[in-house]
């Protein structure tokens, strides 16, 4: 089949095959060549091969700068994968149950997926700024004077706020279709064993959503590990590198760090943050599969 | 595979919505969706009345509607902040990159759904990976500053025409689930396969090239790390970076810059409102495909 046409279906990919193997995925592979280089980013500065210097510098020189990231980055990712699929799955349970005004409450909560992370993050900036920022306010009635993003010990905690507030909705979308696909027969039996609504939760929702839990976790953990764009509109890691995760600090390394900027050793800590993305996701895979067909 | 990611099916399913008869508890779950309505309304409700404020008002009561309305910060922000400049670029890089991937992306998406080429499952499979890949940034920057596209609207466009991925991933799963009867090009040859491509298959998977459509479209207008990376010049900055660069510029006037979040969020609430159901659709396929 097919056949006849020739040459040209393949000339149809070509486009599409081009651009994406020239700035995808060759960039994707390459970073693990740019980590073995002293590259600067300056066009004028030829490039040498280091070896494993970068990596090196990684384990000894930046140990203290690698130990604080892994750390920002272990809570930023840990406590926003947790509470907001938590909340994910208990706000579509609530959705899921057609009460009133449900379909205004789910198109407000996905709004700020489409508002994208300047309009989120700058929104949250004013929300927290410390002269009359409500939450600066709010927290003042309580005798709290904080300047939460300005303050190393609760920036990352703001920080978290405003990406769970941003990706919850994506979360409560994915849940919402995960169990709008559980048959009402499964339900009608639980209701027969006059079982109560939330222990029909407990033991019926939540085991037939694995598959989008599995999903879920895994996006909610890759995103946060890879992804830094709240984060840089918000506080840009700081202050004092608090709020500094792996991809965060990939970025600032290789482009925004002035005369220390080093594209090169850069590419060396993005290696390290793949090396975990990959091994974290091999392991869901296998347990939360794993999980799956037991049922 | 594109019906099961709801666009086909409706993101509200009739028939699994009968009545469920185990219900979380009424009362509680009305308190709760109220709460949560707050905690989203709060904010943008807030930026718009900031955006309306004297920055008089502002520092001294800031949380009270706008009084006087000082409609004016919208002009003052759009003219300070060189909008003007900033809208037009985004329109150039939104409409070039939307009809460039959708272009692109049919192009390629055709013949591997039609197994028109030799191992289309590998070159299915290739471009999936894209979607898991992680961004290589430092040696894009290397690969755009030796192609001399680095800093320029082309290379902008190029970076964006790479993301091919989700959208080939969507639009082949559309093309797969319509019978090939309707678009057998077996025996079509020479150049007319790609007449044919854009003639007759295009207008048939219409409802899949709208999604994506719109899914690139909000993602480009949204893009922040792309612009601070690839577009350090100010005059082809897209309208994210720009409200960006405008904040840093204006650090203390929060009236202003509310009305510049409020400038660069309107065209996408408006898209919200009239298209939500394919939006969500579409930003949720990737994670849906089962």
């Amino acid at each position: 089949m097919g056949r006849t046409a020739g040459i040209w279906p393949y000339i149809c990919l070509v486009p599409a095959l081009a651009a994406f193997i020239l700035l995808e995925i060759a960039p994707a592979l390459a970073t693990s060549i740019f980590s073995l280089t002293d590259y600067t980013g300056l066009p004028s500065v030829p490039i040498h091969w280091v070896g494993l210097q970068n990596y090196h510098d990684l384990l000894t020189g930046g140990q203290t700068f690698l130990i604080r990231a892994l750390q920002v980055t272990a809570i930023f990712s840990l406590v926003v994968t947790v509470v907001q699929n938590g909340l994910a799955v208990l706000i579509a349970w609530l959705l899921n149950a057609r009460l009133r005004g449900q379909i205004s409450v789910r198109a407000l909560v996905f709004l700020p997926v489409v508002l994208g992370a300047t309009v989120n993050g700058l929104t949250w900036y004013v929300m927290f700024n410390p002269l009359a920022g409500p939450v600066t306010l709010a927290l003042g009635e309580f005798g709290i004077r904080a300047n939460l993003l300005g303050n190393a010990a609760t920036a990352l905690y703001a920080v978290i706020w405003v990406q769970i507030w941003a990706n919850l909705g994506f979360s409560m979308m994915i849940y919402l279709a995960g169990m709008q696909g559980i048959s009402a027969e499964v339900y009608e039996a639980g209701k027969i064993d006059g079982t109560s609504p939330w222990s029909a939760f407990r033991h019926l929702t939540i085991p037939l959503l694995a598959p989008s839990i599995t999903i879920n976790v895994l996006l909610a953990i890759i995103g946060t590990i890879t992804g830094f764009e709240l984060i840089f509109v918000l506080t840009d890691g700081g202050p004092a590198f608090t709020s500094q995760t792996l991809g965060m600090w990939v970025f600032n390394q290789a482009f925004f760090g002035g005369n220390t900027r080093l594209p090169g050793f850069a590419s060396a800590i993005a290696m390290v943050q793949f090396v975990i993305v990959f091994a974290i996701a091999m392991v869901m895979q296998f347990y939360l599969r794993r999980r799956e067909t037991v049922l | 595979m594109i019906g099961e990611s709801g666009l086909a099916r409706p993101a509200e399913r009739r028939a699994t919505r009968v009545e469920i008869g185990i219900r979380p508890g009424t009362i509680g779950g009305y308190v709760i969706l109220g709460l949560l309505a707050l905690i989203y309304l709060i904010p943008l409700v807030f930026v718009l009345f900031v955006s309306l404020m004297s920055s008089r008002q502002f520092a001294l009561n800031a949380a009270a509607f706008p009084d006087p309305i000082m409609w004016t910060n919208y002009p003052d922000a759009w003219v300070k902040g060189s909008f003007n400049i900033y809208f037009v670029n985004t329109l150039i890089y939104t409409f070039a990159i939307v009809f460039g991937t959708l272009i692109i992306a049919t192009l390629a998406a055709f013949p591997i759904a039609r197994s028109h080429v030799r191992g289309s499952n590998v070159f299915y499979v290739l471009f999936l990976s894209g979607i898991l890949l992680p961004a290589g940034i430092i040696p894009q920057f290397f690969i755009m500053q030796q192609l001399g596209i680095y800093d320029t609207r082309q290379g902008y466009i190029l970076l964006w025409l790479s993301r091919v991925a989700l959208p080939i991933f969507i639009i082949t799963g559309f093309i797969k689930s319509i019978p090939s009867e309707l678009d057998d090009a077996a025996a079509i040859d020479g150049c007319s396969y790609i007449r044919y491509v854009l003639q007759v298959v295009v207008p048939l998977i219409q409802p899949a090239l709208s999604v994506v459509g719109l899914i690139v479209a909000i993602r480009v207008w949204n893009d922040i790390i792309g612009p601070v990376i690839f577009l350090p010049s100010n005059s082809i900055k897209p309208i994210s970076a720009g409200l960006l660069q405008f904040f840093a510029e204006f650090a203390a006037q929060w009236t202003l810059i509310a009305a510049a979040i409020a400038i660069t969020a309107s065209p996408l609430i408006l898209l919200y409102i009239f298209t939500q159901r394919y939006i969500i659709a579409g930003m949720t396929s990737g994670a849906l495909k089962g």
